[in-house]
């Protein structure tokens, strides 16, 4: 693959993208995201994207959890739907080909990077489903979260929007290497990591106000929540994070 | 190749640090620097600001100064604590100047800043002539107006810096915010703590670990009493009241 050079007036904008991510606490941290997702639109001059956590399933990559950022987010999930219901990330040749170096490597790709011929570019369902929705391009971020779990990030084109260039793929991969603890922030408060069990929004609420430091009793009453039900909530959600105490669970963060 | 393109790979291998390592992430950040810079040596100063305290530095203290090779000027401790002794603020306006600036990320370099004869009159030049220094890029990432963390990097003989190492320098401390603030928290040394002693810093990375109270106490081995007694001065000088409020510090931003 050409890698071409990222030029120096584009450093701004990535170091822009780390600082966003350097900057996010850990109690807000969906907002912390929202400033790095603005960062990164603003770097590739898009209007939305979309974050799918894949996690490692014996030999397979299946994906976990999607969230959407910017404009366009309703047509994304669209084509993300269909998608999956027509084909899967283990029969799309385009999926397959993403997933080389998985676990290990951080890469980004055009599409054309992941569709080598004219016919299997016709042949995708992937990219066939674009144009259906009027998407013109589409650009996919890999940040390798640990060896089991990691976070794909997509941007799309739409209309009579430029196509992404090589350019846009070196800069997005050299801001995608900048995001190392966001990223695995962001997949511990869903509970995509330790074990893959997903949290509810209310542990996912539980679960910010314990990193706060605060005792049980005041989160009871600031959620308006008896102590009982409060300690089942985060018993509830230690499970899920296959942690036991307090500091196991605030250690998974540090 | 651009220097720029290895700065990615060195905020993500600052990330992959656990809290408790914090001080193996800056010794490497310090050495990864001189590297890019590239620098002959490089140290870090952790600036706390006393609104109360006119002292000979306009109220600037530096609690920690840190080596990431103790050992890289020999006697280096000793000139520098004799020369502060002597230090004169009044005698470096283009220090005063930057400190002026405190509160945003900034470089200091004094050579780009005035003329040959006038550097010669600083007292930094003095410290430069006993340390064997011939220049000093100083990157400042503010933490707050009164909280502030240093790169400082030399350059020994005839070598000097330029305005693209300056540009740089900046770049990669302004990615560095996290592992600053945990820098300085892992001594107590922002504004509203007391700084911690050298028993209390090596209890805290086991206070930010997993292990019950009883469990840590056996890994430095202490009886528990006495290892909760310790962690108690370690909550009460970093200004909290439990262990979960003490880890909650390190997940703020």
């Amino acid at each position: 693959m050409q890698r071409p050079r990222i030029s120096s007036s584009s450093w701004p904008a990535i170091a822009a993208v780390r600082r966003s991510a350097d900057e996010a606490a850990l109690h807000t941290i969906d907002e912390g995201w929202e400033q790095v997702f603005r960062a990164l639109r603003e770097m590739l001059g898009v209007q939305g994207g979309f974050a799918i956590f894949i996690l490692r399933a014996g030999e397979a990559w299946l994906p976990r959890l999607m969230l959407q950022h910017g404009e366009g987010a309703d047509q994304r999930e669209r084509i993300q739907n269909a998608w999956l219901e027509q084909a899967s990330v283990e029969t799309d040749q385009l999926a397959k080909r993403s997933l080389r170096g998985a676990g290990r490597d951080h890469r980004a790709f055009l599409l054309s990077d992941l569709a080598f011929t004219r016919e299997e570019h016709e042949g995708s369902p992937l990219i066939r489903l674009l144009g259906e929705h009027g998407v013109r391009d589409r650009l996919l971020g890999v940040r390798v979260v640990s060896t089991e779990c990691e976070l794909h990030l997509g941007f799309d084109r739409c209309g009579d929007e430029p196509a992404f260039t090589p350019k846009d793929r070196e800069k997005l991969l050299a801001a995608l290497e900048t995001l190392g603890r966001a990223a695995r922030w962001l997949a511990l408060s869903h509970g995509v990591l330790p074990a893959g069990h997903l949290l509810t929004p209310r542990e996912r609420e539980v679960a910010a106000h314990l990193l706060e430091g605060s005792p049980e009793q005041a989160i009871a009453r600031r959620l308006g929540l008896t102590d009982h039900s409060l300690h089942q909530l985060v018993v509830q959600l230690y499970r899920k994070l296959e942690v036991s105490s307090r500091p196991e669970f605030m250690a998974l963060w540090l | 190749m651009s220097r720029a393109r290895e700065l990615p790979s060195f905020w993500s291998t600052i990330d992959e640090l656990a809290a408790r390592d914090t001080n193996a992430g800056w010794g490497s950040s310090v050495r990864r620097l001189c590297e890019l810079l590239p620098a002959s040596w490089g140290y870090t100063l952790l600036a706390l600001h006393d609104p109360d305290d006119p002292g000979p530095v306009a109220g600037w203290h530096v609690p920690a100064m840190l080596h990431p090779v103790p050992e890289f000027v020999p006697d280096r401790e000793r000139i520098v604590a004799e020369w502060m002794a002597e230090f004169d603020l009044r005698a470096e306006p283009t220090l005063l100047e930057n400190l002026r600036q405190a509160g945003t990320h900034r470089v200091l370099h004094k050579r780009s800043m005035m003329g040959e004869a006038e550097l010669r009159q600083t007292p930094t030049f003095e410290l430069w002539r006993r340390l064997g220094v011939g220049d000093e890029l100083i990157g400042a990432h503010s933490l707050s107006p009164r909280c502030e963390v240093w790169f400082c990097f030399n350059r020994s003989g005839e070598d000097r810096f330029d305005e693209d190492d300056a540009k740089l320098l900046l770049r990669a401390i302004r990615g560095l915010g996290r592992m600053c603030r945990w820098l300085a928290l892992s001594r107590g040394l922002l504004p509203g703590m007391a700084p911690l002693s050298d028993r209390e810093q090596a209890a805290l990375p086991l206070l930010l670990g997993p292990q019950p109270l009883k469990v840590c106490a056996g890994q430095v081995g202490m009886n528990p009493p006495a290892f909760r007694q310790l962690a108690r001065s370690v909550y009460q000088k970093l200004g909290v009241t439990s262990r979960p409020e003490l880890m909650a510090l390190w997940l703020r931003s």
